[in-house]
């Protein structure tokens, strides 16, 4: 229930980030971060199946092929889900290296992809400047995201049955 | 009792599931390359068969990235030729610059030989051909020619061009000698004005850019109306018994002053290549002719 709100408010905000305010390059990817707020906070796999869905949302609102943004939410939460195990992601400053990291995958997996499909327009100039303006921005929104929660520290249950759909 | 061990019954297992969080991860993987796959758009080129199809997607991603790799080490070694390629005709140009300054050296002596061949064969006195080695303008303005000693060359002899006289032999080496030029200061000549009574001494000025015909007088020819004007020649006089007698030495430019009159080599001093030196001066004609009188 709680990803299902956070999925509908990061969705339509992201939307409307995008849509109304325009500020190309600079716009942040609010939908990854709720991927990565949940991969944090919640059970690895809702967090694969959120961020598949997500992805699967993204691509069809913005006319993307099926499953690009998928596959790269998806191994946007399993990076993190390894980057949890040695950062601790309630400090600031270790959640604004993970936004980084995954905005710069996720953007850089979007730039190979539409080059690899050599049909389709690519919908920018500087391909750089996409990346970099992004990761700069979402990291820093994701620094200042407010953890409702403290982050679920993986390392203390290396040896427990890891959860699936169960609650914390 | 205190403490009690406690077995654990083997039939006991801990309950685990087959659906783990990284399978699940996988099967979306899977999930979402599998829609690509099928929403991938179509190429005509590419296989219809959907195991093609795998193939060929991934691997236009890969392919992507291969040639990005690929372009920048091409780049880096087209770079190492590029340094290597500059060096290599760094060197090339050097040579050819040689190459042309040897070339434009063969080509000077070639004209300095065409220049001689073109010189005006005298038989009323012997002459000896020359090239002008290089210009020696230090302590005189002077030419130093190829023919010395050897070449039956003495001082004080004339040196002539096809324009006129040069200037005169001065200092000898068996196989060179020096020409002092007529601009030169210290050289000094008798000479006449061509149809005029006027005869002088022709000396270089002292900035040494041109002549200036000093020391002159009427000679008694019975006009003595005629001055000399601009545009007339002037030509050796062969009073001092030196030089012969009517060699060119230039012409008058202007009217008398305080210095005397301005006279202009009838030579281009910088376009000489080539000379002749006049052997027999006129004292050594009659000496000659003295010694053959008394033989």
């Amino acid at each position: 229930m709680i990803s299902m709100i956070i999925f509908i408010i990061t969705f339509f905000g992201d939307l409307i980030v995008r849509i109304v305010l325009n500020p190309g390059a600079w716009s942040p990817d609010l939908l990854l971060l709720s991927v990565l707020y949940i991969t944090l906070n919640r059970p690895l796999g809702e967090a694969y199946l959120y961020a598949f869905l997500a992805g699967l949302c993204w691509d069809s609102v913005f006319f993307e092929i099926p499953g690009t943004h998928s596959l790269l939410f998806i191994l946007a939460a399993m990076i993190t889900a390894k980057l949890r195990l040695v950062i601790w992601a309630q400090f600031s400053i270790s959640r604004l290296v993970i936004g980084v990291l995954a905005v710069v995958f996720v953007r850089f997996g979007e730039v190979i992809f539409w080059l690899s499909y050599l049909e389709y327009e690519i919908p920018l100039i500087l391909p750089y400047k996409y990346i970099l303006y992004g990761s700069i921005v979402t990291g820093i929104c994701f620094m200042i995201y407010p953890m409702l929660f403290l982050p679920i520290q993986s390392i203390l249950q290396k040896n427990t049955q890891p959860m699936i759909f169960l609650g914390r | 009792m205190l403490f009690r061990w406690k077995k654990r019954s083997p039939l006991r297992r801990k309950k685990t599931s087959w659906l783990t969080p990284q399978l699940l991860g996988v099967l979306f993987v899977i999930l979402s390359l599998a829609l690509m796959l099928v929403f991938a758009p179509e190429k005509e080129e590419y296989p219809t068969d959907f195991l093609s199809r795998a193939m060929n997607n991934p691997i236009a991603a890969i392919q992507s990235i291969r040639n990005m790799t690929h372009t920048f080490i091409r780049n880096m070694a087209d770079n190492f030729h590029a340094k290597a390629e500059l060096q290599t005709l760094r060197i090339e140009m050097e040579k050819i610059q040689n190459e042309n300054v040897e070339l434009h050296y063969k080509l000077r002596q070639l004209e300095n030989f065409r220049e001689a061949l073109n010189l005006p064969r005298t038989e009323s006195y012997r002459t000896v051909p020359a090239i002008v080695c290089r210009r020696d303008n230090r302590m005189t303005n002077s030419f130093v020619i190829d023919r010395g000693t050897e070449a039956g060359l003495s001082i004080n002899q004339a040196v002539m061009c096809t324009t006129g006289m040069v200037g005169r032999t001065y200092r000898l080496r068996p196989h060179a000698a020096w020409v002092q030029l007529l601009t030169d200061p210290g050289c000094t000549i008798p000479v006449y004005v061509k149809d005029t009574p006027y005869e002088g001494i022709l000396r270089g000025r002292e900035d040494r850019q041109g002549l200036v015909l000093t020391d002159q007088y009427l000679k008694e020819m019975g006009d003595e109306t005629r001055t000399p004007e601009p545009g007339q020649a002037v030509f050796t006089s062969g009073v001092d018994k030196v030089f012969q007698r009517d060699l060119l030495a230039g012409y008058i430019t202007s009217g008398a002053n305080e210095e005397g009159l301005s006279v202009i080599p009838a030579v281009d001093f910088d376009a000489v290549k080539a000379v002749y030196v006049i052997l027999n001066t006129v004292v050594q004609e009659e000496m000659l002719s003295l010694l053959i009188e008394e033989d």
